[in-house]
């Protein structure tokens, strides 16, 4: 059951709903270059107890791109979300769960509006950390931020070129399927547990609960190639350059509790607590056995279960605290 | 040595290439927002458009191909390589042999305007007794030479053909970009065939170790390479650490690869941000096609692999060569303002045998495209006191 809501701006956001709309909000942000797809799996588990919304970012499938000039881009599509969740939806308060880009955003939305958020649910802790000076910090956090570095000059390049010539690559990756699907299937052979036999899965009929399948991974292309949002998912690197949102020094209000789900195989590894403690109040810190860069794909049932154990506790008290119980939808 | 077998060669792309091209171009998915002009964040998309559409309508491969196979061309079979490359024979009394070696993501067409120049002087405004019998091979992975030979080994191989399939004795090397870095090579292994190197640019890879005791002139020009790297350099780094992510899409999409090589041509140019100052938009597509046609943009992007992968024991014996006293063949160098980032001559002095220091009043990196009169004169006049020797 999709939606559209046209902002003030003049962006169109995409979103699905689902759910116990009595239940208490949760907004599930994804990252580049996956799409809401990365949530498709674990959201049905959400569904009988949380009002569920996992929405297209700015520059993504289906909803419209911020200018390649915006200022501070992702604070904008912070803002887009919170409005979505709060004028739109209606939601006072709402828990946000998020990886990758979506990490950057749910700090932000924290950062800009603690009062409207329950609680962090983070995978990583978000690309701007990596410009943290390796000189201020200890030796765990220095060794994770210079190894960070090194695998950048071996990996990074993808990064590079969509940050200063995204226009450059953007023609091929827009007229070309193979040139696509390599570009993007590239990030996810680097950033997640090797891929799962599709013969396999085929086995296991329907119970795909490990790696990922060319069907997985075609489906995410497909978002990309029907809406031609690869050019404008890449400028959001580029318009971020820029124009930064986020600093290391910028700090989430303590107000707001963050949980860490850390996967082995995702980008970089699993970073020390004492670099997210400087600017998040970790509560709960969870070092997975297994599972990459896209764990609600990945992993479902590791992350869906961090996930719920971490917010459980936190909602009902949020609920108890606030009197809140549901919301009111607008007319969309 | 013996002369090795060497073919004549005619480009003859076949109809179903022209016409799998044609249905591309027309089924060309938009590019998105074509109707911006800038270039601040890559290919300017309102230039993409009207050159694919150019392309489309307009753009006469045929024409272009009769007019390169006016140019003298070969097939050789060198070592394990098949190098195609263009020899014209100069006119005068003794002309010189002369290599050129071309860079990325340029063609043997970097030197078609420069070959009369070199090979007929008089005709020229020059003379006679500077001429040059001048050969022009395409790189190993490039148009129309077979892949597979690594950057470091391409010396090697001009300095095969030149004296194995051509039975010259000693010649003459000229290049830029990649050709810089291999006409030093081969200046470095085979210094007693070479009479003289003259390049446009100093080879980058001297840059991966920083003296302790650079000037403040070496120091800008460091730091202005530095920063180019950051802003500009991810086409090399992409290039290098993972060549088929990106070939796949440029291998597929005319426009695609016609969008990440027309970039570097408006950057790297003396074209004041306007590319159709320096080159129309038939001469793009030409160096575009000689890449589409051949489907070797992927092995174009070889050489970075190779250096971005070499290790530490490769780096060790290229400095090495510096020791044993290989680089005392006599260089100059032409350096044109808006290449990358013009060296100062103390730079080029630490590596090489500095005879000739030209500092041009334009031109950018295509300089023997943009500037061939100023090239050619250049090259006459370094070469002129060494022609006795060779």
């Amino acid at each position: 059951m999709k939606k559209f809501v046209s902002l003030a701006t003049g962006v169109r956001i995409e979103y699905e709903e689902r759910g116990n709309p009595d239940g208490e909000p949760v907004v599930f942000l994804h990252g580049w270059p996956d799409s809401f797809y990365r949530y498709h799996r674990v959201a049905p588990v959400f569904a009988d107890e949380f009002d569920v919304v996992v929405p297209s970012l700015p520059g993504f499938p289906f909803t419209g791109p911020l200018a390649l000039g915006a200022h501070q881009p992702t604070r904008q599509s912070a803002e887009l979300i919170w409005r979505l969740m709060t004028d739109v939806l209606g939601y006072q308060r709402f828990a946000i769960a998020g990886g990758d880009g979506g990490s950057v955003i749910a700090q932000i939305i924290a950062i800009d509006h603690p009062d409207s958020v329950i609680a962090l649910h983070l995978t990583d802790l978000g690309w701007h950390v990596a410009a943290t000076d390796p000189e201020s910090v200890s030796t765990p956090e220095r060794k994770y931020l210079l190894a960070a570095k090194k695998r950048f000059m071996a990996d990074g390049a993808y990064a590079m070129v969509q940050t200063t010539e995204p226009r450059t690559l953007a023609p091929a990756l827009t007229d070309s399927p193979v040139g696509l699907a390599s570009w993007i299937v590239d990030r996810f052979h680097s950033w997640s547990e090797p891929f799962a036999d599709a013969a396999a899965n085929a086995g296991s009929a329907g119970d795909r609960r490990r790696g990922l399948s060319k069907d997985d991974l075609l489906t995410n292309l497909m978002l990309y190639w029907a809406t031609g949002a690869i050019g404008p998912s890449m400028f959001n690197y580029c318009a971020e350059a820029r124009s930064p949102s986020l600093t290391p020094a910028d700090r989430v209000p303590r107000q707001v509790p963050a949980a860490l789900a850390l996967f082995p195989r995702d980008i970089g590894g699993v970073p020390p607590r004492a670099l997210a403690e400087r600017t998040l109040n970790v509560r709960r810190w969870t070092e997975m056995p297994r599972g990459g860069h896209f764990a609600a794909l990945e992993e479902p049932e590791l992350f869906a279960r961090d996930v719920l154990d971490f917010l459980r506790p936190l909602v009902a008290t949020d609920r108890h605290v606030t009197g809140e119980t549901g919301h009111v939808h607008p007319a969309v | 040595m013996s002369i090795q077998p060497c073919e004549p060669f005619q480009i003859d792309v076949p109809q179903a290439t022209l016409d799998d091209l044609r249905a591309r171009l027309a089924a060309t998915r938009p590019v998105p927002e074509r109707d911006v002009a800038d270039w601040g964040a890559g290919t300017s998309p309102a230039f993409l458009a009207a050159l694919v559409e150019h392309w489309r309508t307009t753009y006469d491969w045929r024409a272009h191909e009769a007019e390169l196979n006016r140019l003298s061309q070969f097939r050789a079979r060198v070592r394990d390589t098949t190098v195609h490359f263009i020899h014209e024979r100069g006119r005068g009394d003794a002309p010189l042999p002369l290599v050129l070696t071309h860079g990325f993501p340029d063609s043997f067409l970097r030197f078609a305007k420069l070959i009369p120049m070199l090979t007929d002087p008089a005709a020229h405004g020059g003379d006679a007794d500077d001429a040059f019998d001048v050969v022009v091979p395409s790189l190993p992975g490039f148009a129309f030479s077979s892949g597979g030979a690594s950057i470091f080994e391409i010396g090697d191989l001009w300095h095969a053909l030149m004296t194995g399939t051509l039975g010259y004795g000693r010649f003459g090397a000229h290049g830029g970009d990649w050709g810089s870095t291999i006409t030093e090579h081969l200046a470095r292994s085979h210094a007693a065939s070479v009479v003289g190197i003259h390049l446009t640019d100093v080879p980058f890879w001297h840059t991966f170790q920083r003296p302790s005791d650079v000037s403040p002139g070496e120091q800008a020009y460091l730091t202005a390479l530095e920063q180019e790297q950051m802003r500009h350099g991810a086409y090399a780094m992409i290039q290098g650490t993972r060549p088929q992510t990106l070939a796949d899409g440029l291998n597929d999409s005319p426009a695609g690869l016609a969008s990440w090589i027309v970039d570097k041509f408006q950057r790297w140019s003396d074209c004041d941000g306007d590319v159709e100052r320096c080159f129309s938009k038939d001469d793009l597509l030409t160096n575009v096609m000689l890449y589409w046609v051949t489907g070797t943009i992927g092995s174009s992007f070889l050489p970075y692999y190779d250096v971005v992968n070499a290790g530490v024991p490769r780096w060790i014996l290229e400095k090495a060569k510096e020791l044993v006293g290989s680089s005392k063949v006599p260089a100059g160098f032409a350096l044109f303002p808006k290449d990358l980032s013009p060296p100062p001559r103390e730079w080029a002095r630490r590596f090489f045998n500095v005879q000739r220091w030209t500092e041009m009043p334009r031109g950018g990196h295509f300089a023997a495209l943009e500037q061939p009169e100023l090239l050619a004169r250049d090259i006459r006049e370094f070469f002129r006191p060494l022609r006795q020797s060779h």
